[in-house]
């Protein structure tokens, strides 16, 4: 047995996934298959034998395109601009021999045919989707924006290619001896030129969950024997004896039988200071040993241990995400059905009612009809808006993934914010400093604390000395300074003893300390010669501008959660700050995503923020998802809008930027159907008994040309969006 | 001259033993370092530098000082 990875393209949701493992099933020589909707990829378990060709030409027989490795998709941008501008510069062509200058240079035999044979290739190679989709309609009656060019555009050319072709008997059954073959290409090339905007406006696509696998280590140290050798991690077993050194990353799941360390858990927690771990003690899988050696004992290998479990989730998650119905495809799939509907009146209409002669009549009103409802600014529609908006955030600091993602942002109502990271800076500061002996002040104690500070890379020592940094103390050196693993340090500084660390670590050391207080935060504690100096409270710090962006979130009627991986106690006050009424602590990371699902099934649309690995569960299952630029890279793999610099204030821009781009889009989508809607009952003939108007198919091109300068010149209205609003 | 000892984690052989000792020698020639693996220590001998700075070249040499003492 062994795997085979491949790219595959042109799924377009979840269900296609599941098309092609059902297939690949039955194909002998495959065991098992996994397809990736959202990572674009899928995993074949094949028998020895087996040639990735066979998986390839099985996928492609379903009608998706495979490629081992990277795939084409390395040149996607300039392949996706290939066509609309050969599609642009044959219909300027078109357009030129239709309309322009070229009207009258052949006859108008010649010209036709130069027109065919300049648009055959749009209409049927670059405009190939629209056909398809008008397939699809006729046997499943789902109709989107591209069901909608499909008809006009079809209805346009087979028109014009049977005038062209057989102009004889079109003038005998009493065509409108006019061909649309200029409309057929600006349609197209238009939606085409919608989707490369829209393209490059995704910057960043969906990458892959790769960088959740790094985190996990190769191999590790079992005992064998006598003695521990390093094995591969696919290797180890349950009940092997670990030993972990420090600085290591602990490979599997399970239980400390000897040593005690500082275990760096962010992974799991979100929290950066790390946990003191003994004897007995759960360890897990990608997280980090601290100063001193642990042996362990595995309990939960390979797909079994909680970072798999992690991994295993955010996959299924994002599999399981069903694409959103876009606006224009929602309209249109009622549009569509009404349009068609109105050219069968017309055919009748004209036919039972209208003048001789009635083929003639009826025909060519009817293709009319379809021509002119085939509104083509609508491929521009939410391109360009979404191309202003895209490029607007990211002068802000906000990466939007694409138009979909403010669709998704528009409607949020309810967002959870993480804490650690998110809200606050996920770093400690000193908070408060306690002085306990009338012999000190703080600038000798910081001076004492932080010499011997300086010699400790724990984070806690950290912030003690950036702390006496700001108040402009310069630590000098102790004579001697030691290490206790999870406690604190011993040093020694002019001559005098000094125990610095936890209050436990202090009465193990004889030294009297009892200390109450309801301050959140880690305690140091300071003594001299056996006295208590005086005590540095720790705390990690809320950003500033935390508080008004809650504020502004909820004047937007969005509910704000707080869930944490933090104690209740801490993210209660932090709630409290904030102004934060629903929150929730001690949460794992598939807790939270269990949190994200159930207020989903509340009917609430769901954004989750988050900066670490242990949020990427509920991004993933969040309807829109967003990261810390500051946080982990798995953070923002899992995400839909990344914050560059962690500006929490950006939340709230992006929420009414996307509301702001929806009402555009809005318009835009007005503004492209109401000049081919309201030409519709002159095209159908209504004014026909009156004045005996009948379809000027020039009229087709002005709509063309009014609606696609209204939308663009809407979208740009985006541009000022953030003029005027101050920039923290 | 001063003298310092580092207690040292994270060293195996041989290898880290010069590995240590080739960093130091790279801050200043002057430096004398002498590894002990069995005691996990390693005590300098140096003149202006400051022991932070010994400390942290230890550190990025790939290994964790976890204590000091000035002889
Ligand atoms: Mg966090």
């Amino acid at each position: 047995m062994k795997n085979v990875s491949l790219k595959i393209e042109g799924m377009t949701c979840a269900s296609c996934a599941l098309n092609i493992e059902k297939a690949l099933a039955k194909v002998e020589g495959i065991k098992t298959s996994t397809v990736n909707f959202a990572t674009e990829s899928g995993t074949f378990e094949v028998s020895d034998n087996l040639n990735a060709e066979v998986i390839i030409s099985s996928i492609e027989k379903q009608g998706y395109s495979a490629f081992e490795g990277e795939g084409p998709s390395d040149n996607t941008s300039s392949a996706e601009l290939v066509r609309p501008i050969v599609s642009m510069l044959l219909a300027l062509v078109v357009f030129y021999l239709a309309m322009g200058p070229g009207k009258n240079q052949f006859t108008k035999q010649v010209n036709w045919y130069l027109q065919l044979v300049l648009i055959t290739p749009v209409f049927f190679w670059i405009g190939h989707r629209f056909q398809k989709a008008i397939w699809i309609f006729l046997r499943t009656g789902i109709s989107t924006m591209n069901t909608l060019v499909g008809f006009g555009t079809a209805a346009a050319y087979y028109y014009s290619l049977f005038i062209t072709v057989a102009p004889e008997k079109a003038v005998k059954l009493g065509m409108n001896m006019h061909v649309y073959y200029e409309a057929v290409g600006f349609i197209i090339s238009f939606v085409f030129l919608g989707k490369f905007f829209e393209e490059k406006a995704k910057k960043k696509a969906r990458k892959e969950l790769d960088n959740l696998l790094r985190v996990s280590t190769k191999s590790a140290w079992v005992k064998r024997g006598d003695e521990f050798q390093e094995v591969p991690l696919e290797d180890v077993v349950k009940g092997d004896v670990i030993r972990v050194r420090p600085g290591e990353k602990i490979p599997v799941d399970g239980k400390i039988l000897e040593g005690e360390s500082e275990i760096d858990e962010s992974m799991l927690s979100g929290e950066p200071l790390p946990v003191l771990k003994g004897k007995d003690a759960q360890v897990f899988a990608g997280t980090i040993n601290g100063y001193s050696v642990i042996t362990f004992k595995a309990q939960k290998v390979g797909s079994d241990t909680m970072l798999a479990g992690i991994i295993k989730f955010v996959e299924t998650a994002q599999q399981n995400k069903a694409p959103i119905q876009l606006l224009a495809d929602k309209i249109s799939s009622y549009f569509v059905p009404v349009v068609l509907v109105i050219a069968v009146l017309t055919f009748f209409g004209w036919y039972f009612f209208g003048p001789e002669p009635l083929w003639g009549n009826a025909l060519s009103s009817m293709i009319a009809v379809l021509v002119i409802a085939c509104p083509c600014a609508l491929g521009l529609a939410t391109p360009t808006a979404v191309v202003v908006a895209t490029g607007v955030a990211s002068k802000r600091g906000l990466l939007i993934g694409g138009g979909e993602i403010i669709e998704k942002g528009d409607g949020v109502n309810t967002i959870i914010f993480d804490k650690t990271g998110t809200l606050t800076f996920g770093k400690p500061f000193v908070k408060h400093v306690n002085l306990f002996s009338e012999k000190s002040n703080e600038r000798d104690f910081l001076q004492e604390v932080s010499s011997i500070e300086s010699f400790s890379e724990h984070p806690l020592s950290r912030a003690i000395l950036e702390y006496a940094k700001e108040k402009g103390v310069k630590p000098g050196f102790p004579e001697s300074f030691e290490v206790v693993s999870g406690k604190g340090i011993k040093a020694k500084l002019n001559g005098l003893e000094y125990f610095i660390g936890s209050s436990r670590f202090l009465n193990e050391n004889n030294i009297v300390c009892s200390y109450e207080t309801d301050q959140s935060g880690s305690q140091v504690f300071v003594a001299r010669e056996g006295e208590l100096l005086g005590l540095i409270i720790v705390d990690d710090k809320v950003k500033e501008q935390a508080r008004p962006t809650i504020n502004k979130l909820k004047e937007d009627f969005v509910t704000p959660w707080l869930i944490s991986g933090d104690n209740t106690k801490t993210v209660s006050a932090v709630a409290q700050e904030l102004g934060i009424p629903e929150y929730v602590g001690n949460c794992l990371p598939i807790d939270k995503a269990s949190y994200v699902e159930r207020l989903k099934s509340e009917g609430k649309k769901v954004a989750m923020i988050g900066d670490g690995i242990n949020d990427a569960p509920a991004l993933a299952k969040a309807d829109l998802s967003i990261a810390m630029g500051t946080g982990t890279d798995v953070a923002m793999d899992a995400s839909d809008v990344v914050i560059i610099d962690g500006d929490i204030s950006k939340v709230d821009d992006f929420i009414r930027l996307s509301r702001k781009t929806m009402s555009i889009i809005k318009q835009n989508l007005f503004l492209s159907f109401v000049y081919n809607t309201l030409l519709i009952p002159v095209a159908a003939g209504a004014f026909y008994p009156l004045f005996n108007w009948t379809f000027p198919p020039v009229l087709a091109s002005v709509a063309m040309g009014l609606s696609s300068i209204s939308v663009v010149t809407n979208s740009l209205r985006i541009n000022g969006f953030f003029n005027g609003t101050r920039r923290s | 001259m001063s003298g310092i000892v580092f207690k040292v984690e994270g060293m195996k052989c041989g290898g880290c033993k010069s590995k240590i000792e080739g960093a130091l020698k790279n801050m200043d020639s002057g430096i004398e370092t002498l590894v002990n693996l069995e005691d996990k220590t390693v005590k300098v001998t140096f003149e202006d530098l400051s022991p932070l700075e010994i400390k942290k070249t230890i550190e990025e040499a790939g290994f964790n000082v976890t204590g000091m003492n000035a002889e």
